[in-house]
């Protein structure tokens, strides 16, 4: 009996310490995405995150300016020289001879220095120091040749990211913006056409802070997704595309975890300003431009200038 | 080993366990809390079908033969076999509530000359129920027509309800 007895504690412990060791391997494995926790939106219990209709109070503080758009708290990026932006690009699907690689790789080079890219230097962190007129394009976009398929959800968005840096294409960065460029024909089945052109989030992948954004191909949907049918670098859905690049990317470095800058509507900057272009002139192929980086032109919307009682601007010298 | 070392081991492999499920669940992205970047033809039927609503808050009759075919109806998901023609429905407007609901959720489906759209008709109190509606807009030039209004009421806290403010 006693024999018996001991036999027994001997499997019970046994039994014990392989499933404790079994939790810590599941656990370990399943590390490697994280939702962003400090997101202000609150659980449905539907597996939908809702922008709160009671968002998180403005910091009322004289060093920080808040004109029509508030502070909410949150981080924002490139504040310091080591957190300026890097903007990574993943090509999606099939970009073979396609001019968009060229046209929208030049923009994200050197829209940093832009003055249009200057109206987010009217926004501040929480110290009230302001962004820098900066971003990074550190290395040529990589492709992805449909490992998901041509037909994605939101949520895979985010597992393409994921397998660009688990297969170290692209790095680890916490001050990356990884944008997912897909082709014309490939499918984000979640209201790209019907309700958006593109949209950014975030997300932790190996317990680090990633933000990211999608922007589908314009050309799967002109009428929505872009703003003239005749373009001023000849490729209507890479001009539409440029347009939603520059607002995803303003909305990231402003409000990277959707708690730092938006207004009472929920908006964020560049939604204040949607669709709307300001001054434009005319291109020698008869379409509006109204920003030239490098040896390209484009028609990007406005973004709202934090200063002046807040309005959307073209450009901030 | 004793009853009091094998309860301790058995509840910390139970809180283990437990963790595991805690564990997956938090480390499931969720990349449905995003911002999204409106559509062109959401802004601008967004915005027509605000004007749409504040003329019948107004019961301005002029302004909404302006945006209604001749041929308008509606058809309601409680009784989809009576359609509400044209006149009976300016008629209902000018009599009925006044209360302003507010549109989230907008979409649109591009037919070519035809605009399907949909939203959620939201009442102020969040208690009430909410309405679906989808418009069927036809296109000639720069005009645009609302030729059908399908609306049916959506019971609060419907299971498949999104949450992107649109």
């Amino acid at each position: 009996m006693i024999k018996a007895t001991k036999l027994f504690n001997k499997s019970f412990l046994i039994s014990c310490l392989g499933l404790i060791a079994t939790t810590m391997s599941i656990s370990t494995e399943a590390s490697v995405i994280k939702p962003d926790g400090d997101s202000i939106f609150v659980p449905t219990g539907e597996g939908w995150g809702v922008k709160s209709d009671h968002p998180l109070p403005s910091i009322k503080n004289e060093s920080i300016p808040q004109h029509g758009i508030f502070y909410h708290g949150g981080p924002v990026m490139g504040t310091t020289t080591a957190t300026i932006p890097n903007v990574y690009y993943i090509w999606y699907g099939n970009w073979s001879g396609n001019t968009a690689i060229n046209i929208l790789t030049n923009f994200a080079s050197g829209i940093g220095s832009t003055t249009y890219y200057n109206i987010n230097t009217t926004y501040t962190n929480g110290n009230g120091t302001p962004i820098i007129r900066a971003v990074n394009f550190p290395k040529p976009g990589i492709f992805d040749h449909y490992s998901h398929g041509s037909s994605l959800s939101r949520s895979t968005i985010s597992s393409i990211v994921a397998t660009a840096i688990h297969s170290n294409e692209l790095p680890l960065d916490p001050n990356g913006v990884y944008f997912v460029l897909t082709s014309a024909d490939v499918n984000e089945t979640s209201g790209f056409c019907s309700q958006y052109c593109g949209w950014h989030s975030s997300t932790r992948i190996n317990n680090t802070s990633i933000k990211y954004a999608f922007v589908g191909n314009a050309d799967r949907c002109l009428r929505s997704c872009a703003a003239q049918r005749t373009s001023p670098n000849n490729n209507p859905g890479a001009d539409g595309m440029a347009s939603v690049i520059a607002h995803e990317l303003e909305e990231t470095v402003t409000d990277p975890r959707l708690n730092a800058w938006y207004d009472n509507n929920g908006e964020e900057n560049a939604d204040k300003c949607a669709w709307q272009f300001g001054k434009t002139q005319i291109a020698p192929n008869g379409s509006k431009y109204n920003m030239t980086v490098g040896p390209n032109k484009y028609l990007v919307q406005m973004n709202w200038l934090n200063a002046n009682n807040g309005m959307c601007v073209n450009f901030k010298l | 080993m004793n009853r009091i070392k094998k309860l301790l081991c058995l509840g910390l492999c139970v809180y283990l366990f437990n963790s595991i499920h805690t564990g997956i669940a938090e480390n499931i992205p969720n990349p449905k809390i995003i911002i999204p970047t409106v559509t062109l033809l959401v802004k601008k039927y967004g915005d027509l079908e605000k004007s749409l609503q504040e003329a019948i808050l107004q019961a301005d009759v002029k302004k909404i033969n302006t945006y209604l075919s001749t041929d308008f109806e509606e058809r309601k998901g409680v009784d989809p076999n009576s359609p509400i023609p044209r006149e009976t429905w300016i008629q209902t407007i000018k009599n009925g509530s006044k209360i302003n609901r507010i549109m989230q959720q907008i979409a649109v489906r591009d037919l070519g000359n035809i605009l399907i759209v949909s939203y959620l008709s939201v009442m102020p109190n969040k208690n009430d129920e909410n309405i679906f509606i989808v418009d069927a807009w036809k296109i000639e030039g720069e005009k645009s027509e609302l030729m059908v209004r399908y609306s049916s009421i959506v019971p609060h806290r419907h299971p498949n309800q999104s949450h992107i403010k649109v």
